[in-house]
């Protein structure tokens, strides 16, 4: 809709009020993480810091050990994120492309477990977890991630859109279903990858709760993890834990920026995961 | 089920049926396992063990190091005279419906905003994004710090001639202040998707209406509403969907406090089964929780023919 000269003055002043009410929280973030400790203490409260303090960063990602976290986090995310790609792309190339006996029942059973919230799966698992004696791994942190229903059914929809034409031409050439997944599917379902590949990334990268259960030595920490236990331990030190909070951000914030479009994608279809 | 080379759904045959059909299917049965193998291992260990095993928990009393004990719908039954259950399902609806009314209101005010094309308007949208990707540990850790008495927010008051509001350590104001944080940090998606739902709006339909004289606020509830209402409805019953589950604000911000005012059933949950160590009890609480979800959906979705408008 194209406004006139008078209208888009107006929604310029709302739009900037909404700006600054979204930002404020950030730019408090980021005083805050360069204020000194006497700073942070002082009340009324100090909103620009007389010399930023970079040395909030260091002690953050030193001695709060925030860049341990940082690999942590970077490590656990890229192999799910990869992993659950692959796996989910495997089994929907099954339920897009294949005929077999029990295909659309086994495919309603997908479904149907979406629609379990995660609390009811989560107990056991973390119980399945314990007897299986990986409380503390890198494993714990990363199989759940590798499978995702939500993302069979997503790239499912994705790779039936691609024609069928195209799998007969590779089938008549000689080719075999491996070769017609990994040569013509999967170049063709790019933007159904990178969606769930953002979803993923940003449901890994941001998860609280599952390593909240699971890890406990603070080698293993993930970022949202560190940053969590660090308001527990340091509860005075917030200029430091905003220093990690501004850490943690940015990894999220760079991505975002690079990829805008498919995020946006992405986001609207993030709400569908039960 | 037809079992050739055909590749889906039957609509294009690849190959007629004739003899050695069998031992074709057999194959493609034997292809399509390989490709769902790692996935079945997933389906199972992931979703169906742990399913199976929350119904076992469920009617069962286990702190993890005794031996398990079955104790048929005793769980269930303590869920009917439990009080902390009760408030937290109290706490649970007042999170949502606040969330859902503010959340809903203000995406959709921010929709018809960012629908215009305006100058910096990628800029806005991508500002008014940020807060729904970062990490909700480290944006609830500076929203509890600028919630303290003498924090920011407060000064803020302060200086326009108000009192200071005791946001986190008053029962009464613990839970406005965690449905603000909520809605600056999640406005974003129901915006995307409101916005979306507006963009698939014909604009013919309003200069059609203009040259017939309607008035803005005519054109938003007779075009604009009905149009939208099928976005509004996705947007909400996703939205319920989630807020009923939120965890990591209230772990970060509250602890489900002052005097549990903001114990939902989510962190109920979660502090029985890992606080108190009664997975059984947990468990029977998680399938509370389902059903709960269940009903609203299940409610929402009989109630949208009042309201939902399907060209």
């Amino acid at each position: 809709m194209q406004p006139n000269r008078a209208q888009a003055a107006r929604l310029h002043i709302v739009l900037i009020g909404g700006t600054l009410l979204m930002v404020a929280p950030f730019l408090w973030m980021i005083s805050a993480s360069l204020q000194t400790y006497a700073e942070i203490e002082a009340f009324p409260p100090v909103w620009i810091p007389a010399v930023p303090q970079w040395g909030n960063y260091m002690a953050s990602l030193t001695e709060f050990q925030t860049a341990r976290a940082l690999v942590n986090s970077s490590i656990v995310t890229l192999i799910s994120v990869a992993g659950q790609l692959l796996i989910c792309s495997l089994s929907a190339y099954a339920f897009s492309r294949l005929r077999f006996p029990g295909r659309d029942p086994l495919f309603l059973l997908y479904l149907a477990t979406m629609m379990i919230p995660h609390y009811v799966t989560i107990i056991p698992l973390y119980t399945l977890v314990w007897s299986a004696g990986l409380i503390d791994t890198y494993a714990a942190l990363i199989v759940p991630g590798l499978f995702s229903p939500f993302g069979t059914f997503l790239l499912r929809q994705f790779f039936n859109q691609i024609p069928i034409s195209l799998d007969e031409a590779t089938l008549i050439d000689g080719g075999s279903h491996w070769q017609i997944f990994w040569h013509v599917i999967l170049p063709l379902a790019r933007p159904g990858l990178g969606a769930l590949g953002i979803f993923s990334f940003l449901g890994i990268w941001n998860t609280l709760f599952w390593p909240v259960l699971v890890i406990n030595s603070k080698e293993k920490f993930t970022l949202p993890l560190a940053l969590a236990m660090a308001q527990g331990q340091f509860i005075s030190l917030i200029h430091v834990q905003m220093a990690g909070a501004v850490i943690a951000c940015i990894p999220v914030i760079l991505v975002f920026l690079m990829l805008q479009r498919q995020f946006i994608s992405s986001l609207a279809l993030s709400g569908m995961k039960g | 089920m037809s079992t050739t080379t055909e590749i889906r759904d039957g609509t294009v045959p690849a190959t007629r049926t004739r003899p050695g059909r069998r031992r074709l299917g057999s194959r493609t049965l034997v292809v399509a396992l390989m490709f769902l193998a790692p996935s079945l291992a997933g389906l199972f260990a992931l979703q169906l063990v742990p399913i199976g095993t929350a119904l076992v928990l469920g009617v069962s009393e286990w702190n993890i190091i005794d031996p398990m004990e079955f104790v048929g719908l005793k769980n269930f039954r303590e869920v009917l005279t439990d009080s902390t259950f009760f408030k937290s399902l109290y706490n649970t609806f007042y999170l949502t419906i606040g969330l859902e009314v503010l959340n809903t209101l203000l995406g959709l005010l921010v929709a018809l905003l960012l629908r215009h094309s305006l100058r910096f308007i990628g800029l806005y949208r991508t500002i008014y994004i940020l807060p729904l990707i970062t990490t909700w540990a480290a944006v609830a850790i500076a929203w509890r710090y600028m919630y303290s008495l003498q924090g920011p927010i407060n000064d803020l008051l302060t200086a326009l001639g108000m009192e200071p509001v005791p946001w986190l350590s008053r029962p009464e104001w613990a839970m406005p202040a965690v449905i603000i944080t909520i809605t600056w940090k999640t406005l974003a998606w129901k915006t995307i998707i409101l916005l979306a739902g507006l963009q698939s709006i014909p604009t013919e339909y309003y200069e059609a209406s203009s040259i017939d004289g309607a008035s803005g606020s005519r054109q938003f509830f007779r075009i604009t509403l009905p149009l939208l209402s099928p976005a509004l409805f996705f947007a909400l019953i996703i939205g319920i969907i989630n807020t009923l589950q939120l965890f990591d604000p209230i772990y970060i911000m509250t602890e489900g406090g002052p005097a549990d005012a903001t114990r939902t059933l989510s962190y109920y949950i979660y502090s029985r089964g890992f606080e108190s160590l009664r997975m059984g009890y947990a468990a029977a609480l998680s399938w509370v929780l389902f059903a709960i979800i269940f009903a609203v959906t299940v409610v929402q979705w009989v109630l949208q023919r009042r309201w939902v408008f399907y060209q």
